[in-house]
């Protein structure tokens, strides 16, 4: 399978060639690609991602395209095989999500917002909310070292406008 | 490498080796915690996209990090999702439902969920409904969990008005959903009815407003009859859920379904035209505290809806679907013969059992083109007692199911891997044109068992020359 590579610079100047399949899963590039905005041998700049976090918007991006290629080559792919498929990309994203800081999280949600590549952002959202889930608010503020900045009246105060959800 | 999150030598590394980078990412330390204690970074993201991850937990998880600190204090109002559900061990009225609203802000509305489970809210419903329309949602869930009839709910004209939302899902417990003006949901594209009393003209109405409408789901819907489909080109997916003690038969007009899943009552639904079917499952609902076992009618209406699928590639039945086939089997009499399928692909969900072998076989032999068979071992509610066959079949049972014990046949009877590997030959040598068997016992052999027919099925394979998966 032949297919057109192209490269993305970022902001710290570090550049990435990519395929171009890969890179469509980003709006923003599939958009410049539609309109003829990349010059095959210019690099696109993006300039809110940094390098290492572009990095890993790359690895993404690269490991759904391979599944999303593998589905049109086996077009009568077995229901067994896409389910062992899926999981194989769910383990995936959770060890592509459980090896990274939550500081390289919000850097990588940022990013794939700038990018608007849904997936992504979909999978960084329901990671860090896991981190809320099912926590008290003091122990969502030691996960985030969110600095409680009110005075016991006033959270109590912010907790009985919705008692029902403080419970 | 560094590994202090400057990361500039990590990005220089990655011009050459991305690989490189990400493992040097990878090799960061879980936890905010660890390195920059004092640095909180979450509260730096931007209100929409902080937002964009409240709407991935419950309502009131994300109501509760109002108190997290002064930035995260308006943060949740603008949550693109809102639901109420019923809290366990929460009070969560009508007051406490209009306080929340009242501070909610988002101008856009994703996903809005309300579950009324007192009689008292029942007053405030519409003017929930009308906030969620005027915010745009575009995905809309009303459950009422009491009893509105008692309270004569009526749901409001502006209501059938509605040109955002998507998705729709109502579960109105028996109030009426029968508009009294013509009704516009001109951007519908999922419609899921649940326990809404619809008539004929209602349903009508409401198909005729949903121009763009996909998938329509009827669940436990009472007082339909007819239910024409012929004029909504677009609708391609039917589901419809009959229980038992509710449910008078309902015919149906589907000339552009494609893909079809029916769950009858023992009234069974008459296909009049599903022309278009590509994709079905069917089975039956019984109710074995409340009903009569009228296994007369149904083997009737089974193979007369049978009838309807011969050009559907993918087949689903379930258990009942497939006892009261068996029963067409013994009929001494002649009932109408099952045609010829073209199912490529049968999946049967079932326990394995003598008293469905009949019918699978049945199927089967009238299935020539068939490439995969799926068996997935498991009961559903509703379920037809084995008793009530062994009453009527009588002594006929007991010679027929061949090598398979019958009687006393619980659910909860441990499976041999024996029995299993005889139910799996007794498949193979009814089809021909098989190329793959897959069988999920979901745990019905454990141990031991699941270890020797593992032994076993090799030597099935070859001798039929089908693959076999089990698991």
């Amino acid at each position: 399978m032949s297919s057109n590579m192209i490269m993305l610079k970022s902001s710290d100047g570090a550049s990435f060639e990519i395929e171009e399949a890969a890179a469509r899963k980003s709006k923003i590039i599939a958009n410049m690609i539609e309109v003829e905005c990349v010059d095959e041998d210019k690099a696109i700049p993006l300039q809110n991602v940094t390098g290492n976090i572009l990095a890993l918007v790359i690895e993404y991006c690269n490991k759904h395209i391979v599944d999303d290629d593998d589905d049109v080559a086996t077009e009568e792919a077995s229901e067994e095989e896409e389910e062992a498929k899926k999981k194989k990309v769910d383990d995936w994203e959770a060890e592509f999500m459980n090896s990274m800081s939550l500081e390289t999280m919000f850097e990588l949600l940022l990013a794939a917002n700038y990018l608007n590549i849904k997936s992504l952002i979909d999978l960084v959202c329901q990671t860090i909310a896991n981190n809320i889930k099912d926590k008290t608010p003091e122990e969502v503020r030691k996960i985030f070292s969110i600095e409680n900045d009110f005075t016991p009246e006033e959270e109590e105060e912010i907790r009985k406008e919705n008692a029902w959800a403080f419970g | 490498m560094a590994d202090d999150g400057g990361n500039r030598d990590g990005a220089t590394a990655a011009v050459r080796d991305p690989s490189l980078c990400c493992a040097h990412l990878h090799g960061e330390i879980k936890g905010a915690g660890d390195s920059r204690e004092d640095l909180d970074s979450i509260s730096s993201l931007p209100d929409v996209i902080l937002q964009q991850i409240l709407s991935c937990i419950e309502t009131e998880e994300a109501i509760r990090t109002s108190v997290l600190s002064r930035r995260w204090r308006h943060v949740w109002p603008g949550t693109p999702s809102i639901s109420f559900v019923w809290p366990t061990n929460r009070i969560l009225d009508a007051d406490s439902i209009d306080k929340t609203l009242a501070r909610y802000t988002s101008r856009k509305m994703m996903s809005f969920h309300i579950d009324v489970d007192m009689m008292s809210s029942l007053t405030h419903v519409s003017r929930w409904i009308e906030l969620a329309m005027s915010r745009k949602a575009e995905n809309l869930t009303l459950e009422l969990s009491c009893h509105p009839c008692e309270a004569n709910y009526i749901i409001p004209d502006f209501f059938y008005t509605n040109s955002y939302v998507k998705q729709l899902s109502l579960h109105l417990y028996f109030t009426d959903l029968i508009p009294r003006c013509s009704v516009s949901w001109s951007s519908l594209k999922q419609l899921f009815l649940s326990a809404c009393n619809l008539s004929d003209e209602s349903i009508a109405n409401i198909l005729s407003g949903c121009p763009i409408l996909e998938s329509l789901t009827l669940e436990v819907c009472k007082e339909l009859l007819v239910l024409d489909l012929s004029k909504s080109p677009r609708l391609t997916v039917l589901e419809i859920n009959c229980y038992t003690w509710l449910t008078d038969s309902m015919q149906i007009v589907g000339p552009h379904i494609h893909n079809l899943r029916l769950e009858n009552s023992q009234s069974g639904c008459t296909l009049l035209d599903v022309s278009s079917l590509t994709e079905a499952s069917l089975d039956i609902r019984f109710d074995s505290y409340n009903e009569l076992f009228k296994a007369d009618f149904l083997q009737a209406f089974a193979l007369e809806q049978l009838d309807k699928l011969q050009n559907v590639e993918k087949l689903t039945l379930g258990e009942n679907f497939l006892k009261v086939l068996s029963l067409t089997h013994y009929r001494l009499e002649h009932l109408s013969p099952l045609p010829m399928f073209k199912a490529k692909v049968l999946t049967l969900e079932t326990t394995i059992s003598p008293y469905v072998i009949p019918g699978i076989i049945v199927v089967l032999e009238n299935s020539p083109e068939l490439k995969k068979l799926t068996l997935i071992h498991k009961r559903l509610d509703g379920f037809i007692p084995e008793e009530v066959f062994d009453n009527y079949l009588g002594l006929r049972a007991l010679n027929l199911f061949q090598g398979m014990t019958v009687g006393n046949y619980s659910e909860n009877r441990v499976l041999k891997s024996k029995e299993v590997a005889l139910f799996i030959e007794f498949m193979l040598n009814h089809t021909q044109t098989l190329g793959k068997l897959v069988l999920r016992l979901e745990g019905c052999l454990q141990g031991r068992g699941f270890d020797e027919l593992v032994q076993i099925v090799p030597t099935l394979s070859r001798a039929n020359n089908v693959s076999i998966v089990i698991s």
